[in-house]
């Protein structure tokens, strides 16, 4: 890297074996450490209707090990070693990670391929893996943000089917069977399709070969390849849910919108105008006017949550129940005026400094840089996209961001979720159109 | 930069007026993490003041002599960077990390508001509503309501009985002059803690860029008084919270050493090998072997002056709570009688170095353990030598370490029952182990 001002990736040692695993090694002796990571173009979307939480449910089943090893021997091997194996789960994507200490690599490595390529699937661990699900929901039901969270996607999406529109349940999460678990795994988890990254403290060459001995003999075809989540139909009129919780002091609030996708042209614009609005903390109008300026609420920030063809815009905060009427209209108001006006040259080369600059936070270690490799891959992104990343953000003009702005950050209708007590906030909620009222156990 | 060769990298400094610096060169990713650590927190609050601490914490970005409010925040935005605080029992701490050159930056911010901070009426009104705002926020949620209420009782009578959230009475009446006697006493050179690490050309250079910065402010002109802090009374506790949450859980904890102490290390090891992961004693039996609860953790919180072990077990409201905490309490009271395995110490052993080398990818978590070991522990180096340590302790000195923190004689238990039951649910979790298991 040179002063910030742009990023080369490390030398990497890439090939797709014939199975169609594309596979990259990082070689880095930093650190005695080895991370393996492997990604799937497969997330959350492809729950079937009325059985959210497969994917979940499914992924859980392969972390507690393969065919040959009992559940209790598999973590027993691994946590001897110091191994400890990760996941991450998003709406389009997958990934099972294993870190690991160099030393143990030899022994470890072919766990994890095991676990990947010969899952266990063991009655016994569905039952207690949908338990442990349906006590984590539960246990959701103590934070009021994520509540919200867990409504808007509905909200949002109404009833058009979309997938961010749907969540797990006790009650989906019931109906998940071992057919079905096993129905997930012989539908998504494949080598084709899949990238996996190693890095760490390791001879590429000699890693090459232990990764075509684990890894390229995987015989197993996708039988039916993930279909991308299309964009979510536009709002013309706000849809407004009140979930009630009486006990509760303070609102916690969630407005937004459909957006643009992550592969959209103004993206890095978007990107950078959200900055401004509420993305850049004490640097945001939100956070400078409503925190800063009236003290209305200990957090608030705006955020773009973008797959490979939908995105949605979304603002959250609290305040106590007293303040919500004019909380709901500050934040109406710095949209507006958002969305009219746009943003500064001043405010725009700030935006830029902090995207430029955080670049070398996202890329320290080469674990990170792995994961950064991968996030490239789930949009189709070359290294190269990164390489020129601050050329690309430098060449954004202030004609451009407030183009976006315009397009995607004047809506004329919102999703509201409140989570708050019914007798405080719904007469609010009233003034900006007809609520529909539920319990705070409705999605349970 | 191996943890063999670690200590030999770091370098330290106390000036003249008593403020100490810690640094490590870092090469990597061209960043620098820059934490200051104040010896101040909950622990130095009386009645009337509780929660100014972490008042004042919010205030110190609220501008200085040469820097406007917020501005400290949105310097370090501006330049990709990122910046937090936490008010703790011992201690309140700035962090900030930006690309390394802008490390001038930092070491300017930080020196005007360690000196030269501004209050005024105004602006301590808008951020009192905020800590209000911040203090609902933890009261809505009554998972951290019900364990504040069991930590006030665990810590009874200690320094340590009041959280730095403080009382929200306390908070609503803090004045200006408050925060500016608070701030003249505590917020002093040689009451302060600064760590640097990151990609940096040389510690001595480091050195004399703090020198310029904060050299030219005096020590306090008065000594800094040590709270009392007698180790807390040796009682029993037990605590029921009737909560609005569905899932109910079991807490038991027990008085721990300082973090300073020799039984402090052998708690460390004793909870990896009760609670972590799915191959620890608690998780194989109460959750896999006797499917008693959902899940089974712990952790050890060690303070300056005490600190807490706990255990928990989150289950269905088809299990009795008596049959959890009992087979919570029989592991954790037992190991000082019946010990550990070899294999388990060579797990943990494994598990502590995989840990470490994974923490020395990042320059914040670095700075972070060796600033917490100097300030908590009371010299750096503690973190350092941990593996060491590790390699030389022998299993029997855990047991004794168990035998005399973990048992029943200071055992502290909190049941949060949730105040509503599904009844279908209920009745499900009983037609499940009645079942026949698969």
């Amino acid at each position: 890297m040179n002063d910030n001002t742009s990023y080369r990736f490390p030398p990497a040692v890439r090939e797709t074996f014939q199975n169609g695993l594309e596979l990259i090694l990082l070689e880095d002796h930093a650190r005695e450490a080895v991370t393996v990571v492997f990604q799937l173009p497969v997330g959350e979307f492809s729950d079937p209707v009325s059985r959210e939480g497969t994917t979940e449910v499914s992924v859980g089943m392969m972390l507690k090990g393969p065919q040959s090893l009992t559940p209790e021997e598999f973590s027993q091997e691994m946590e001897q070693a110091g191994a400890s194996l990760f996941t991450d789960m998003g709406d389009e994507h997958c990934v099972f990670g294993c870190k690991m200490l160099a030393r143990a690599a030899d022994r470890i490595l072919p766990l994890f391929r095991d676990m990947l390529c010969e899952p266990g699937f063991r009655p016994a661990e569905l039952s207690r893996i949908k338990r442990e699900m349906v006590t984590g929901l539960k246990a959701e039901l103590a934070d009021p943000a994520s509540i919200a969270n867990k409504h808007f996607g509905g909200v949002l999406c109404g009833a058009t089917g979309h997938p961010v529109g749907r969540v797990q349940t006790v009650h989906s999460t019931g109906k998940i069977g071992l057919r079905h678990v096993r129905e997930w795994y012989d539908s998504y988890v494949s080598p084709r399709g899949g990238v996996m990254v190693i890095a760490g403290d390791f001879s590429a060459g000699r890693m090459l070969d232990t990764a075509r001995e684990l890894f390229g003999s995987w015989r197993k075809e996708p039988a039916s390849p993930p279909v991308p989540a299309g964009p979510i139909p536009a709002l013309t009129a706000n849809r407004i849910r009140l979930v009630d919780k009486k006990d509760l002091t303070q609102v916690s609030f969630i407005l937004g919108h459909p957006c643009l996708s992550e592969i959209d042209p103004l993206r890095n614009e978007l990107a950078l105008a959200n900055y401004v609005l509420g993305g850049g903390n004490f640097s945001s109008r939100l956070m400078a006017y409503i925190r800063s300026g009236e003290g209305k609420t200990y957090g608030i920030s705006s955020q773009l949550a973008c797959g490979r063809e939908y995105g949605i815009f979304s603002i959250a905060t609290s305040t106590q129940n007293g303040q919500a009427r004019e909380m709901l209209a500050s934040i109406r108001e710095v949209y507006r005026t958002f969305g009219e006006k746009g943003i500064s040259q001043e405010e725009l080369d700030k935006a830029k400094r902090f995207v430029t600059g955080s670049m070398a936070f996202q890329l320290e270690g080469i674990v990170n840089v792995a994961e950064k490799i991968l996030w490239l891959r789930q949009f189709g992104r070359e290294s190269s996209y990164l390489e020129r990343f601050h050329e690309r953000i430098a060449s954004i003009s202030l004609e451009s961001v407030n183009d976006a702005v315009s397009r995607y950050l004047r809506s004329p209708a919102f999703a509201i979720v409140a989570v708050g007590r019914k007798e405080d906030i719904s007469p609010i909620l009233a003034e900006l159109g007809p609520v529909k009222t539920v319990d705070s156990r409705s999605l349970l | 930069m191996e943890n063999s060769r670690l200590l030999g990298d770091i370098a330290d400094r106390t000036f003249d007026n008593g403020l100490k610096a810690i640094c490590l060169k870092k090469p990597g990713a061209p960043v620098v993490s820059v934490q200051i650590w104040y010896k101040t927190g909950s622990v130095n609050e009386y009645d009337g003041i509780r929660g100014i601490s972490h008042f004042f914490e919010h205030m110190m970005f609220r501008g200085s002599k040469n820097v406007g409010p917020e501005e400290h925040a949105r310097r370090i935005n501006d330049v990709g960077g990122h910046y937090n605080a936490f008010t703790a029992e011992d201690v309140t701490a700035y962090l900030n990390a930006v690309p390394r050159e802008h490390l001038d930056m930092v070491l300017s911010l930080e020196s005007d508001r360690m000196n030269d901070l501004v209050i005024n009426e105004k602006v301590l009104e808008t951020e009192r509503k905020v800590i209000v705002e911040e203090f609902q926020t933890y009261m809505n949620n009554p998972l951290t309501k019900a364990f504040l209420e069991f930590r006030k009782e665990f810590f009874k009578g200690h320094a340590y009985e009041y959280s730095a959230l403080g009382r929200l009475e306390d908070i609503r009446s803090v004045s200006v002059d408050d925060c500016m006697q608070y701030y003249r006493r505590w917020y002093a050179p040689d009451n302060a803690l600064i760590v640097v690490v990151g990609d940096i050309d040389d510690c001595e250079r480091v050195f004399e860029k703090i020198h310029g910065n904060f050299c030219r402010f005096p020590r306090s002109s008065a000594a800094f008084p040590e709270p009392s802090a007698d180790p807390p009374e040796r009682r029993t506790l037990r605590m029921r919270r009737d909560v609005d949450f569905d899932v109910p859980m079991c807490i038991v904890g027990y008085p721990a050493p300082p973090a300073s102490d020799k039984d402090a290390l052998p708690l460390e090891i004793l909870q990896l090998v009760m609670s972590q992961g799915e191959s620890s004693r608690m998780h194989r039996d109460i959750v896999r072997k006797r499917s008693l609860a959902v899940a089974a953790g712990g952790l050890n919180q060690s303070l300056k002056r005490a600190g807490m072990s706990l255990f928990f077990a989150v289950f269905t409201p088809n299990v009795p709570q008596s049959r959890v905490e009992e087979a919570l309490v029989t592991h954790v009271e037992s190991v000082g009688t019946g010990g550990i395995t070899r294999t388990e110490m060579e797990k943990v052993k494994n598990t502590v170095l995989t840990n470490r080398v994974y923490e020395l990818y990042s320059a914040d978590h670095v700075c972070q353990k060796l600033a917490y070991a100097e300030a908590i522990e009371g010299d750096y180096r503690h973190w350092v030598r941990r593996l060491a340590d590790l390699e030389s302790l022998d299993i029997d000195a855990l047991t004794a370490a168990a035998t005399r923190h973990w048992n029943e004689n200071a055992r502290h238990t909190l049941y949060l029952k949730p105040k509503k039951v599904n009844p279908l649910l209920y009745a499900m979790g009983i037609v499940r182990r009645l079942a026949p298991k698969r």
